[in-house]
């Protein structure tokens, strides 16, 4: 077992606390309260989850193609329109405000932690390129 | 006056939180300089910082690195850079402050991404994907 992972094994209770503390800080805030509820939304709004897969679906079946850069005018403009579709819906576009104030909450937590305590408190791990 | 009112700092990170979360996230960093990982990794990182000869064998060996990076694009590589980069990368793994150093970094991001995990439980999102910037 490497020196990582026998790291991992062990948080104590008392940081565990500061843990919770934190979570239920964000869970309280109104970008959390909003995500949540577009989330739930964008789950139960018909219109919106048949555009995604409609887009999803005809992105799949084109997948192949693209890559190849051999698809053709038309697909590609089907395509086009069916991604419209999806990013013009109400309850898509209500999802991805909501998502991008969570995201900007959450990171200035982590440039707070970061600085604080002198490491990237959040990494995500295999997320680069280099 | 006016140039120094504008210079005064501004913390943008500070105002964007609001003070319940501000305190809780000090607290957990507060918390987290006390854990063993992290204090482990500053103790390191302060006896690197604070020996000379170690910083300039990693700077010595950046700098090399770089070099050799560009000459292999263009295949201008000579077996005498090779040797020397390896001089240098041998002396940098046999150093004590630098393999304390990178060691107790490897553990502490290993902590802090179960901490991450942690927190992501807690609220049923992937946090770490919403709170890691969006590089590369």
């Amino acid at each position: 077992m490497s020196h990582a992972n026998q790291a991992q094994a062990y948080i104590s209770p008392a940081i565990l606390d500061a843990i919770r503390e934190f979570a239920a800080a964000i869970d309280a805030t109104p970008q959390f309260e909003a995500f949540e509820e577009s989330a739930r939304a964008l789950h139960n709004d018909q219109a919106a989850t048949s555009a995604i897969h409609a887009y999803q679906s005809k992105q799949r079946s084109l997948q192949m193609m693209l890559m190849l850069n051999a698809v053709s005018e038309d697909e590609k403009n089907e395509l086009e329109q069916l991604r419209q579709a999806v990013f013009n819906n109400p309850a898509v576009m209500r999802y991805l405000q909501a998502q991008e104030h969570l995201t900007a909450l959450c990171q200035a937590c982590a440039a707070l932690l970061s600085e604080r305590i002198g490491l990237e408190f959040s990494v995500k791990r295999g997320g680069c390129c280099g | 006056m006016d140039a120094v009112a504008n210079e005064q700092p501004v913390n943008p990170v500070e105002d964007v939180l609001p003070k319940q979360l501000l305190a809780a996230a000090e607290a957990l960093a507060a918390s987290l300089l006390e854990a063993e990982p992290i204090a482990a990794y500053l103790r390191a990182k302060a006896c690197l910082d604070s020996n000379e000869e170690a910083l300039l064998l990693l700077e010595r060996l950046a700098t090399v690195q770089v070099e050799l990076r560009s000459k292999q694009i263009n295949g201008l590589v000579t077996q005498a850079e090779i040797d020397r980069w390896r001089a240098l990368d041998h002396q940098a793994r046999n150093n004590q402050l630098i393999v304390d150093y990178v060691t107790t970094q490897q553990i502490a991001a290993a902590y802090l991404a179960e901490v991450n995990q942690e927190i992501s439980q807690l609220l049923g999102i992937d946090f770490t994907a919403f709170a890691s910037s969006a590089g590369c």
